[in-house]
């Protein structure tokens, strides 16, 4: 257990690093989806992963939740599936010497690392019981309420192509996730690898490197990183700039968005620059750790209207925008 | 550097540290922006000293504007240097300036205010504290000389001290325009234009001189002086035009060139244009003297002339009675000649009027009557004429005043109306048209802006 904040930040830079090489045995390039993931994880939040199929998303969070010694359950999730099918229904029992009652058997948010698969194809209605879960950090059966076990992460995903027979997520509920992740197709290299590490006899296998003790212990130390206020009124600025009618507003976001980041988002930003700060062996948040984690902690939370939505504006050029346009100073 | 203050209190010694980092970093930009612009301030100088010694203004206008931009740039300087609290764009630029990633930054920040914590949690300050140590200690590990050298703008500096030497030089014996020069001597130009027209050029006060001494020893033939009375006239002519011409260009130039753009007053311009068209009109555009002296010198080499042809003419009769040449006709010429030469031109060149006078010798060497124009060999008859042309002049005068007071004028313009009564009739007239209803167009209709201006101009008020 650390004690000075030379000993949390060492041993905070340590485990990150050890996370992400392991990971990166079984998945191939990615190392900033990679990292950003662990953010997440580490910043408590959510991943809404968003790739074509095959790119290696199930992977990934396999991978993760085996690096982490966490417990992992998988949703597939479909149009048929229901909310007691995901955080599970009291079933009639019957005593041993008689009798009947009511015994709850929990459904696979009780996890630690859960991924739900296609969320998309899911109705809104099975949704919003796993996003509930997701903000409450519990589950409400009946009568009762069943917290969940720390550290919890969902890992969402989403296909970007197919569309048809889909249900979108609503922006309120895009919002609960502390990062939206794209994961791109590997490159030709990154090919090669994918190719001799998954075509052969043997599999790549990882290790645990951390235990849940641990991941918690990361996630205290994170919050401890202490944050300028000039800093802070960056990520503010920024926050607010996602907004038409804000003085920070860029001309692209006057254009195509209807309505902008929540303060969620801002939490997002300082939370995950500390984090970012900490990987960098820092005790203290720059405006660069902001920069480096606005793209995923923003771009989720950009309503576009319908003139942006007509032009299929990628919010991500907002984004991009913003931070340039947006000042350090006030 | 001192080390930090207790877990995550302010940390004056910080701020303090960061405050002499961004004086550096403000007199360097100010050294920088003086040195740059230093040149371009001597350039001015040395620009408004030639200005000033070419039109004859004051030396202070070039002084006075060096030294008010040497203290305008010595307060540059000492304004770069001055005491500043460090604002949070400035700690960034300095950050980044030394590339510490955001720490001076932040930590800037954090030795100002207190780290935001929990009650009772002392976490927050513990990693407050240490940051703002290890930015301390980088603070301290930097070399900020090396990031902040001073400016060195020797080039600048030495162009600049140049400029302003040649400035000064250029005050002393920088060109002079003429106007300048007369200001200087409190004459104006119409002044040296009149001053220049007295003074013969000199090669035409040579070719007088010569032709003077060679009639006087006698050497010139009657023809020869002749052409050289005809030459030197021409060329007295010709200065004539020249003069005229530029005195008129120099008094239209005096008008406009009055200070503020106003015009001169009436008077003055009026002696303005007055002695330009003087000079202009003049027939005798030349000093007198030396029209009168060329004049009397072309008739009294005519009359020598005239009378040596008469001469000869008897001198031929008589040797064509004789059968000898009449050697004494030659004498006559040249003693004609050489009482001709007995005139003498003197110039004096009075201090003040800038005149020339001219003294016409008469008969003989002590002379006659030394007036000009009555001397010669006129004798009484020629005073007489002088008297009677003086009276004749003088009643001109009297009736040409009598004419500027209207009397005249009005008579000759009555006179004139009088005479004008011729009759003038039409011959051509065109036969009267009928007016076509059907053709003409519709007045344009009133602006919808106007129409209530209109209404009330028309409508008057019971």
């Amino acid at each position: 257990m650390p004690t000075s904040v030379e000993q949390h930040i060492d041993h905070f830079q340590e485990h990150f690093v050890k996370i992400t090489k392991e990971v990166g045995r079984r998945i191939v390039g990615n190392e900033e989806l990679v990292a950003n993931t662990v953010t997440s994880l580490l910043a408590g939040g959510h991943v809404l992963l968003e790739g074509i199929p095959g790119v290696g998303k199930t992977s990934l969070v396999h991978t993760l939740a085996d690096v982490l010694h966490l417990k992992f359950s998988r949703i597939q999730f479909t149009p048929d599936l229901m909310p007691a099918d995901i955080v599970g229904t009291n079933i009639v029992q019957e005593h041993a010497h008689g009798g009947t009652f009511f015994d709850f058997q929990p459904g696979p948010i009780f996890a630690n690392v859960v991924l739900a698969d296609e969320i998309n194809r899911a109705t809104p209605k099975t949704q919003s019981a796993l996003l509930e879960a997701m903000q409450e950090m519990s589950v409400s059966v009946g009568k009762t309420t069943y917290k969940l076990d720390q550290p919890f992460l969902v890992l969402a995903t989403q296909n970007p192509l197919e569309m048809e027979g889909t249900y979108p997520l609503p922006e309120a509920q895009l919002d609960r996730f502390f990062f939206k992740l794209k994961v791109v197709y590997p490159t030709e290299a990154h090919m090669h690898l994918i190719m001799e590490r998954t075509t052969q006899a043997t599999t790549e296998t990882v290790e645990r490197v951390v235990n849940a003790e641990q991941i918690l212990q990361m996630r205290h130390a994170a919050r401890l990183v202490p944050v300028a206020q000039p800093v802070q009124g960056y990520a503010i600025r920024l926050t607010l700039g996602s907004h038409p009618h804000s003085p920070y507003a860029t001309p692209m976001v006057k254009k195509y968005v209807r309505y902008g980041a929540s303060p969620r988002a801002a939490q997002a930003l300082i939370l995950g620059a500390k984090i970012h700060a900490l990987t960098q062996g820092k005790a203290f948040v720059s405006p660069e750790d902001i920069r480096a984690i606005a793209l995923p902690a923003l771009r989720h939370r950009l309503l576009l209207n319908f003139e942006g939505e007509a032009e299929q504006i990628d919010s991500d050029v907002m984004v991009k925008e913003l931070l340039a346009g947006v000042s350090v100073d006030a | 550097m001192t080390p930090p203050g207790p877990s995550g209190s302010p940390d004056p010694s910080l701020r303090a540290a960061v405050a002499t980092i961004d004086r550096l970093r403000r007199s360097r930009a100010a050294v920088s922006v003086v040195s740059r612009f230093a040149p371009y301030v001597a350039g001015i100088g040395l620009v408004l000293a030639l200005a000033s010694r070419w039109f004859g203004w004051s030396w202070m206008v070039p002084a006075a504007w060096l030294a008010v931009a040497l203290v305008a740039l010595i307060a540059a300087l000492g304004w770069g240097r001055r005491d500043l609290e460090v604002s949070d764009a400035a700690a960034t630029d300095i950050d980044t300036r030394a590339g510490l990633g955001g720490e001076l930054h932040s930590a800037h920040w954090f030795a100002a205010n207190e780290a935001p914590h929990a009650t009772g949690d002392e976490e927050p300050g513990r990693w407050a504290t240490f940051h703002r140590g290890k930015a301390a200690s980088r603070i301290a590990s930097t070399d900020w000389a090396s990031l902040y050298p001073p400016v060195r703008a020797a080039r600048e500096w030495m162009a600049s001290a140049a400029l302003v030497a040649v400035a000064v030089i250029a005050l002393v014996i920088g060109p002079r325009s003429n106007a300048a020069i007369l200001a200087e001597q409190g004459l104006t130009s119409a002044d040296a234009a009149l001053a220049a027209r007295e003074m013969l050029p000199e090669d035409i006060q040579k070719k007088i001189d010569e032709l003077l001494a060679a009639i006087k020893s006698g050497e010139l033939s009657a023809d020869a002086a002749r052409l050289k009375v005809d030459e030197i006239r021409a060329l007295l002519d010709k200065l004539n035009t020249t003069t005229a011409e530029e005195a008129k260009r120099q008094a239209e130039a005096a008008k406009d060139a009055q200070p503020g753009g106003e015009k001169p007053n009436d008077d003055e311009g009026d002696k303005l244009t007055k002695k330009a068209e003087e000079l202009a009109d003049s027939s005798a555009g030349l000093p007198e003297d030396v029209r009168w002296s060329i004049d009397d010198l072309a008739s009294r080499l005519a009359n020598s002339d005239a009378s040596k042809r008469e001469t000869n003419k008897e001198n031929a009769a008589a040797s064509e009675k004789t059968g000898e040449k009449g050697a004494g006709s030659d004498e006559a010429a040249k003693a004609e000649m050489a009482q001709a030469a007995g005139m003498q031109m003197v110039r004096e060149a009075a201090a003040d009027a800038a005149e020339g006078q001219m003294m016409n010798g008469g008969g003989g060497a002590m002379g006659g009557d030394s007036r000009p124009g009555a001397g010669g060999n006129q004798g009484g008859n020629g005073l007489a004429e002088m008297a009677a042309l003086k009276q004749a002049l003088r009643q001109e005068m009297i009736q040409a005043q009598a004419d500027l007071l209207g009397q005249t004028v009005d008579t000759e313009i009555r006179r004139k109306t009088e005479q004008s009564q011729a009759k003038v009739g039409f011959t051509r007239v065109a036969t009267p048209t009928s007016f076509d209803r059907s053709r003409a167009a519709l007045p344009p209709p009133v602006p919808e802006a106007h129409r209530s201006l209109l209404q009330r101009y028309f409508l008057r008020r019971q």
